[in-house]
């Protein structure tokens, strides 16, 4: 057995909190004598408790984090899955190779992407991330077991987007695909509204490298609600590769709850705390309609903007992510809105994003619109969310998993009706609740 | 930096054994992102296996591996047919049980002790002619705080890294005039397994700082020195504690 030590875990959100031990394996042969049931975690940079739980060790594997292959050939790269995002991409981009799925935080580990299935800012033209990983080796009692599309495809099938409840992802073979250039332009069009944000969107994203939305929630002066940006942009081919070092920063701790203000700056009645600093923001803010920016600014925006989180204080905040088709779109957004006029909650930022997908499983994906909202974690957002949740349950939206820390099964159960083909056949393979989380068991997954 | 190209007479080369976890990983991965060409030792083909590819693919330097278990009888290794020249010779290996008490048994007692005296100071006898004869290089052994008293827990491995320290005072002393160094670290808790349930209250040394300092200092003459540095005269109060005090003492 490995040794373990006791610590406390919170979401990056600061909805969960648990007290649990954590051994971190740093050889294969550790792997071969893990604890019969245990939560897998990597950067623990999801927002819900999908890696830990209060009553089992959890197994942290940031220590398998080398670069095993790279064949450019071939279009393919091996790794172990605790390399970060930002490893991986100082190890390729300057080579001229890079993985387009791409999601919000560099310290974010490989197989949190398998585990989560995330999106990058391209979603129409890229995919899951799961499109982008050909073969997975996870540990087993005996060794590493193999699994993709041919050799036990329903294990592969799980595992992408499974949350980390099929055990314990060791390597990855990813696909790669040439990097035309380290420098991004980025377009910038100030809409009017949400539907101003998602028609803009319609129009350049399908095809754009990088297409999304940001809106503030509330009304402007002219009544309109959600005014905002929307953002597309694409790589310049033929600038500069990135170096190695472009990828080198500070990260925020997945739990830095402490270093947090003790109260939030967001919020406020009428969220006019919020109002002032987006005035006071726009005041620096550029009036260009036309950015350039190195892909790592690009890809990773929140990483020069951390003072954001800090916005929310120390209790945090909430995250909820929809995907809605766009038949259902226009009816959610206005209900939307009419929700927020009714209740004026005290949001921080609408974000948008087109998705081309298929649905299946618990997974986050699908056709439509992806809409994710921030706020502040109070009462009043409480009693928000519960409206919202019913609106969710309404138009059948898709449920990210990985972003609300406080969603209840029933609403998940009405939303994702795939959950029970998952739950049997983690039941047929044997392995139901062997590496289930907090958020597995409230969700009755494992 | 190693110029990609330089005769391999001409680049900087590095023997580390233990290579494969906690500080010796550490100390691999600087040493590599540093230019140096490594050969490396470890007791799982699998652990080495990873390490080699990744240093190799990220760094772009030569790296070697073998196979090598220092709780293995001595008789059964050696490192005669690795390649040479070497510029230097890292120790790191060690190994801790939980049960290191007066009453261990002997086989485990053995083992505790090849690991941690036995096997470093056989890998120095081996390597030793070479680097005499190179005229020039450092030899890195690293013990712990743990041996600065003679205590209850792991007295074993107290008593090994005790004896491993007076083994590299006595080979620097040897070897003053002849152009080679003989450094010592004493590390303290480092945040590596080696570490982890033990119930360590203290602040833990970040091991690729570590390494970072021994790669900055690989051509000083710093003879013996503790990380982090605040256990240096933590443990010259231990050392001086009258019995009286000493004995009550459980940690």
């Amino acid at each position: 057995m490995i040794p373990t030590d006791p610590i406390t875990l919170r979401t990056f959100d600061g909805g969960a909190r648990t007290v649990t031990t954590q051994g971190r394996p740093d050889r294969y042969g550790h792997l071969r004598h893990l604890p019969d049931q245990y939560t897998v975690r990597g950067g623990g940079y999801a927002y819900s408790p999908a890696s830990f739980a209060a009553d089992r060790p959890v197994i942290q594997l940031g220590a398998f984090n080398r670069i095993l292959r790279f064949e450019p050939e071939a279009s393919e790269i091996e790794v172990e899955v605790g390399v970060t995002l930002a490893q991986l991409l100082a190890f390729l981009t300057p080579r001229g190779w890079w993985c387009p799925v791409i999601p919000g935080y560099p310290s974010i580990t490989v197989g949190g992407c398998i585990a989560g299935d995330v999106h990058g800012k391209s979603h129409s033209l890229h995919g899951n991330f799961r499109h982008w990983v050909k073969r997975l080796w996870l540990a087993g009692p005996t060794g590493l077991v193999v699994c993709d599309e041919i050799q036990d495809p329903e294990l592969f099938a799980l595992t992408c987007g499974g949350l980390g409840l099929t055990g314990p992802i060791i390597r990855a073979t990813l696909r790669i695909t040439p990097l035309l250039g380290g420098r991004v332009t980025t377009h910038r069009e100030p809409v009017a509204d949400l539907q101003e944000g998602y028609a803009a969107l319609l129009r350049v994203g399908p095809t754009a490298e990088f297409a999304y939305s940001w809106h503030r929630p509330w009304c402007n002066g002219d009544r309109r609600f959600g005014p905002g940006f929307a953002f597309h942009g694409s790589i310049e081919s033929g600038s500069p590769l990135p170096r190695a070092t472009d990828f080198a920063f500070s990260p925020l701790a997945s739990d830095a709850h402490d270093r947090r203000l003790p109260f939030a700056l967001f919020g406020g009645r009428g969220n006019r705390r919020t109002r002032a600093i987006y005035a006071a923001a726009s005041l620096l803010e550029t009036s260009k309609e036309m950015m350039n920016d190195s892909l790592f600014t690009s890809l990773f925006p929140f990483v020069r903007q951390a003072h954001y989180f800090q916005l929310f204080g120390k209790r945090g905040f909430h995250e909820v992510q929809v995907l809605v088709t766009h038949e259902a779109a226009p009816a959610f957004l206005n209900e939307l809105e009419a929700l927020s006029r009714k209740l004026a909650p005290p949001a921080a930022v609408i974000a948008l994003k087109l998705f081309h997908g298929q649905t299946a499983g618990i997974r986050f994906d699908g056709t439509g619109l992806s809409l994710a909202l921030d706020l502040v974690r109070d009462p009043a957002s409480t009693t928000f969310l519960n409206h919202f949740d019913q609106l969710c349950v309404a138009h059948r939206v898709r449920l990210n998993l990985m972003k609300d820390s406080r969603l209840e099964r029933s609403v998940f159960e009405a939303c994702c009706p795939a959950a029970d083909e998952f739950r049997l056949a983690l039941r047929r393979r044997g392995i139901a609740g062997r590496y289930t989380s907090t958020l597995a068991k409230r969700l009755g997954l494992a | 930096m190693n110029e990609p190209h330089a005769p391999v007479s001409n680049r900087r080369r590095a023997l580390i054994i233990g290579a494969t976890a906690g500080l010796g990983r550490a100390l691999a991965n600087t040493f590599a992102a540093d230019g140096w060409d490594l050969v490396l030792t470890g007791r799982d083909a699998d652990d080495l296996d990873a390490l080699v590819r990744d240093l190799r693919l990220r760094h772009e330097v030569m790296v070697e591996a073998k196979v090598l278990d220092l709780g293995a009888p001595t008789e059964t290794w050696d490192l005669h047919s690795l390649t040479f020249p070497l510029t230097a010779l890292l120790i790191p290996a060690g190994g801790v049980r939980a049960d290191d008490a007066a009453t261990l048994e002997q086989e485990a007692a053995e083992h505790l002790w090849r690991v941690n005296f036995g096997g470093p100071t056989q890998v120095i006898a081996q390597v030793l002619p070479h680097l005499v004869r190179i005229g020039t290089g450092t030899i890195i052994g690293f013990g712990s705080v743990a041996a600065t008293r003679g205590r209850s827990r792991n007295i074993h491995y107290g008593a090994a890294k005790r004896a491993l320290a007076a083994f590299f005072e006595g080979l620097r002393h040897d070897l003053n005039a002849s152009g080679l160094r003989v450094q010592f670290y004493v590390p303290g808790y480092l945040d590596t397994n080696l570490a982890a349930g033990a119930g360590v209250k203290l602040p833990k040394g970040n091991p690729t700082t570590f390494a970072q300092i021994v790669l900055r200092d690989i051509q000083k003459d710093i003879g013996t020195r503790y990380f982090p540095f605040w256990w240096h005269p933590l443990c010259v109060v231990l050392s001086l504690l009258p019995w009286a005090i000493y004995r009550r003492l459980r940690f």
